[in-house]
């Protein structure tokens, strides 16, 4: 058994660290708003969603113009990422201001319900969008980067290595961005005490809408990446997707975009852990359809016994 | 006895040391004041005796029994009962609702006996409801049973909240800036109003408070913070003649007007 | 003219007029539904009538009585003069169940304020009860060819599937309501699926529950030797158990339960502050709530004789809890309204809506794309309502209302309460008789004193 698991393990390892990639980078959008307004932004998994069909529809639509062939393919997957991160950025924004902006005072419970409720909306607006365009709501798009390389026992597609230095660029940009500029410091002040902030004339709302603009572009251009690494998308897939990236959040203490990476790549090792050995370690009692089900009592693990996450700071509510 | 002795208590929230080794004994039925500038670690305080933080250090024990490391149920249950600064009532539950929470604790009717409509448990009820009003009438709040607590006005909200404080039938009162926001006339009756409870109800009293005219008046002990360490206690007139005091908070004017 | 219109709203106001007005209304709505098509709008109306009657100022039990008497007997009677009766009867069997679990969603979201996503569980966990002992499925993992059941038995798990529903609530509850209220939210969620996966692979490696095929001819329920086929049959079935769960719903609102879940809604840390212990608290309102979600699964499974994990997604979840905000959360005839509408909207509605412009693009009379059809918008207009009470109206359809009590009777209970407990003073008022104002009134002493303590020294006073 020992030797098996040493076998697939470089392919577990690869794998792991490229869906690692996509919750780190999609659970970057959930920490930041959680950081700035404690709210769960439910939605978000599906502006993940979003931009996945939006890359699709993109390139489809190249392709079927006869374009893609002649077009350089970094460009096209460069053009195509800037659009689908400038319109999900812009949707993500747009959220904010028609959903959890008018409810910034109310309890707790009511922006939640606003962000199922958006995240719905969004599900059947897409679904209607690719069912009424293709006949059928689950999409196969078309892949920039389809080749394979094989090393021995190990296969990686091409497109992993865009995925991943995609992914680090992404998260290399956001943690200089919040660390050494004007703006990303009015985030910091934002996210640590709003009114304060606005008292040293930092226009929240301003910086509320683009911490939205920023985690959802971010989750949208994650989402481009996913449809071209895993090729067939349906309109459901923001939601396990988000339920995980958000447990890589509260993995790594959430409000913390460190934090959110690691508990990011750490679920994605685990998970992909879980789907390859999960059956020859049982001896096939529990299979690869258990993996969700891993991921969500990784989730109850950590929110019991350190709800701060690895990196986040224990708080304790001001009475 | 004392009712209560605190004795070096800590507590440390990331780097800031909110309250460093607090020693405090309270006589059975006294009124004692804490007080110190914004931010000396006094609501921290009140918070760590009532089980909200539990203490890095040091030792809280009510009439001699420890209650470190219990939940803030569980030390409102062994009797002490407190008002917040920043007030927290049950905002859109009637007035009567919210003093009727605060006596869960002593009632006892489960879902069994209140599906089949037991007749303890209507008893219970009765009585509860009885006493609820009666401590109402008490405060001079009776006219508000039916309102919703948000709709009171300010001062009535913080009457409101002692009457739900004291409706857990505490032994120890520890009451959060009861004065804050209120009219010169209302602090004055709020004076009479604490006088008033402690003899009727056997209560000690703690309380926080930023009046020095309110604290000089009532108290017979006064324990002074500043950033989170005990600098001076005793008596009002310790208090008012002692320089580090004056140094560290009251400030000139204060101490003569008072 | 302006005279007359108060004139008319002091008549209105007196409760003989409204009811003699509502049993008028009600009438003429239960002789449409007997003899006018099209029964959907007669049935509506008639549902409508129930409403009005929350709103006029009959006595409670009259109110009871009334609306027993139109939904156990004019409601089925009408309706059955039509060629459509059972189908009317399942579709009022349908809003029985979801109301009753509606209310249960709302004594977890809108009593205790804990936003649960995957209520569903519950309703599957109760449903795979019976559905596994009910069927030979269990046979495959207990020997001996005991399975299924026998029908007779059906009314033991009724409480079987309650019971079971909420023991998994407090097992959910136990680690998670510890957590911070919104992460709630998700772990709820993440449990609804979890369950359905669980449940979608539980065929090996000991079959349980069958996987994804489900588990078919599960045995149709018996009570009093008489075999529960017929959706009317179901229907008073369903009539009881809501009854029972509408009886328990009110008692526990206005106890010392319920007052505490409102005030963990409320303001946990005051909540705590005022004895209330948090994750009891919590813990018993989840497995209240879950439990009559259990049970109405059992009623399911018994109604359908067929059940597979789709019927229990993520989309049933917020189906629920959009029943709840819709009507107003914490409110038992927001949660009903909320529940019998979005239950008509989905099973009746929609696809008739669908149905009818199929026929009109058959016809050619419209071109309308499939995939724009009403039935499959479900996500959409729920969601839409969802953002638009959130937003704008929260409090939902029809908020709940506090319960006043008479100042009068209270006055007494607190006079009576004085005199038991031995207290000698009114607010304000000292002792009469010149005692010195310090010697203190044994008012609240007494109480301290039936505690147990304090007793020696009251005595003294005395
Ligand atoms: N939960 C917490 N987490 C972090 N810091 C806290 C927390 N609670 C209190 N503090 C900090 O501890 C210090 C003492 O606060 P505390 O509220 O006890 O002061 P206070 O004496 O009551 O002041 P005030 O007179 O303004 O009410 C403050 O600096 C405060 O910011
Ligand atoms: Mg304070």
């Amino acid at each position: 058994m020992i030797p098996q698991l040493l076998h697939s393990l470089p392919q577990v390892l690869v794998d792991g660290v490229t869906l690692g990639a996509v919750y780190a980078t999609v659970a970057l959008g959930y920490t930041m708003v959680y950081g700035i307004l404690e709210l769960i932004n439910f939605a978000h998994g599906e502006i993940f969603m979003s931009g996945a069909f939006i890359g699709t529809a993109i390139l489809i639509g190249l392709n079927s113009a006869g374009w893609l062939g002649h077009l350089p393919k970094l460009l096209v997957l460069l053009l195509t990422l800037a659009v689908a991160m400038g319109l999900t950025g812009l949707l993500g924004m747009g959220i904010e201001r028609v959903a959890y902006r008018p409810l910034r005072n109310a309890p707790r419970l009511i922006p939640l319900i606003s962000a199922i409720g958006v995240s719905f909306v969004l599900q059947d607006v897409v679904r209607f969008i690719a069912e009424w365009r293709t006949g059928n709501y689950i999409v196969t798009g078309v892949t920039l980067y389809g080749a394979e390389l094989n090393l021995g026992s190990l296969t990686v597609k091409t497109n992993t290595l865009i995925v991943l230095g995609a992914a680090v660029l992404m998260m290399a940009g956001l943690d200089l961005f919040v660390r050494r500029t004007r703006w990303g410091t009015a985030m910091r002040a934002v996210a640590q005490d709003k009114d304060t902030a606005a008292l040293m004339s930092i226009n929240v709302n301003r910086v509320i809408a683009l911490t939205f603009f920023m985690g959802s572009a971010l989750g949208g251009a994650t989402g481009v990446l996913f449809a071209q690494q895993y090729g067939t998308i349906d309109p459901y897939i923001g939601f396990i997707l988000g339920l995980k990236a958000f447990t890589a959040a509260v993995l790594g203490g959430i409000g913390n975009i460190r934090g959110a990476m690691f508990g990011g790549f750490v679920l994605g090792i685990l998970e992909m852990f879980a789907s390859a050995e999960l059956g020859p370690l049982t001896g096939g009692v529990l299979g690869a359809e258990y993996k969700d089900v891993f991921a969500f009592l990784i989730l109850i693990a950590v929110l019991l016994f350190k709800p701060e996450g690895l990196f986040g700071q224990a708080v304790k509510e001001k009475v | 006895m004392n009712a209560l002795e605190v004795s070096g208590v800590r507590k440390q929230f990331g780097g800031l040391v909110a309250v460093d080794d607090v020693h405090l004994q309270v006589r059975k039925g006294s009124v004692t004041a804490v007080i110190g500038p914004n931010g000396a670690g006094k609501t921290t305080f009140f918070n760590l005796i009532t089980g909200v933080y539990q203490p890095d250090q040091g030792d809280i024990r009510l009439e001699g029994r420890s209650i470190v490391g219990l939940r803030p149920d569980q030390v409102t249950m062994l009797g002490i009962a407190r008002t917040f600064q920043n007030i927290r009532l049950f905002a859109d539950l009637p007035v009567l609702d919210n003093v009727l929470i605060a006596m869960h604790g002593r009632l006892s009717a489960g879902i069994p006996g209140i599906l089949l409509g037991r007749r303890k448990v209507r008893h219970e009820e009765r009585q509860a409801l009885g006493e609820a009003y009666w401590l109402l009438e008490y405060m001079g709040l009776a006219p508000y049973a039916n309102e919703i607590a948000r709709n009171l006005p300010y001062g009535t909200q913080r009457r409101l909240e002692m009457v739900r404080a004291l409706a857990t039938h505490p032994k120890l009162l520890l009451l959060d800036e009861p004065a804050a926001g209120m009219s010169p006339r209302e602090t004055r009756e709020l004076t009479e109003m604490i006088h008033r409870i402690r003899e009727d109800f056997d209560l000690t009293v703690v309380l926080i408070e930023h009046d020095m005219k309110l604290v000089m008046n009532i108290s017979e002990h006064i324990l002074v913070l500043d950033y989170g360490r005990p600098i001076a206690e005793g008596t009002p007139e310790e208090i008012r003649n002692n320089p580090r005091v004056i140094e560290a908070y009251l400030g000139r004017a204060a101490v003569s007007g008072a | 003219m302006k005279q007359g219109m108060t004139r008319l709203r002091t008549r209105l106001r007196r409760p003989r007029t409204q009811a003699v007005l509502l049993a008028a209304y009600t009438v003429l709505s239960a002789a449409g539904l007997a003899f006018a098509g099209p029964p959907i709008v007669w049935f509506l109306l008639l549902l409508a009538s129930l409403l009005l009657l929350y709103y006029t100022d009959l006595p409670g039990a009259v109110k009871w009585v009334w609306a027993g008497v139109v939904v156990a007997v004019l409601l089925p009677v009408c309706a059955s003069t039509g060629s459509s009766f059972e189908s009317f009867m399942e579709v009022a069997t349908q809003m029985g169940i979801y109301v009753a679990m509606a209310l249960g969603l709302n004594v977890v979201v809108g009593f205790a304020g804990l936003l649960d996503l995957g209520f569903i569980a519950f309703f599957a966990l109760g449903a795979y009860t019976y559905a596994i002992f009910f069927s030979d499925q269990a046979n495959h993992f207990i020997p001996g060819h005991h399975f299924p059941l026998p029908a007779d038995l059906f009314w033991l798990c009724l409480p079987a599937g309650l019971l079971v529903a909420a023991l998994f609530g407090v097992l959910l509850g136990l680690p998670v309501l510890r957590v911070k209220g919104d992460y709630l939210a998700i772990v709820t969620l993440g449990f609804g699926e979890i369950i359905r996966i669980i449940f979608n692979n539980l065929d090996k490696p000991v079959n349980i529950t069958n996987g994804a095929i489900g588990i078919s001819s599960v045995e149709a329920p018996r009570f009093f030797g008489v075999s529960l086929s017929f959706p009317h049959q179901f229907y008073y079935l369903v009539l009881a158990l809501l009854a029972l769960v509408l009886y328990a719903v009110r008692r526990l609102e206005h106890s010392r339960i319920g007052r505490a879940w409102k005030a963990v809604r409320e303001d946990e840390i005051a909540a705590q502050a005022m004895g209330v212990p948090l994750t009891r608290t919590k813990l018993v309102a989840f497995a209240v709530g879950a439990s009559f979600s259990g049970l109405m699964g059992v009623v399911f499974a018994a109604k359908q004789a067929f059940i597979d994990p789709t019927s229990f997604t993520m989309l049933e979840s917020i189906t629920i809890l959009v029943m709840v905000i819709l009507g107003g959360m914490g409110s038992l005839p927001g949660v009903v309204v909320g529940a019998c509408l979005v239950t008509l909207l989905n099973i009746q509605l929609m696809p008739e809506l669908t149905n009818w412009l199929n026929t009109l693009t058959t016809a050619g009379v419209i071109q309308f794309p499939s995939a724009l059809s009403p039935s499959k918008m479900q996500r959409l207009i729920f969601g839409i309502i969802l953002i638009l009470f959130a937003v704008f109206r929260p409090q939902g359809m029809i908020p709940s209302k506090t319960r006043r009590h008479d100042p009068a009777a209270l006055a007494k209970l607190a006079a009576e309460w004085q005199a038991q407990t031995g207290g000698t003073f009114r607010a304000g008022v000292r002792p009469a008789d010149g005692q010195d104002a310090t010697a203190r009134a044994p008012g609240h002493g007494a109480v301290t004193r039936a505690q147990g303590q304090d007793g020696a020294k009251e005595g003294a006073t005395l």
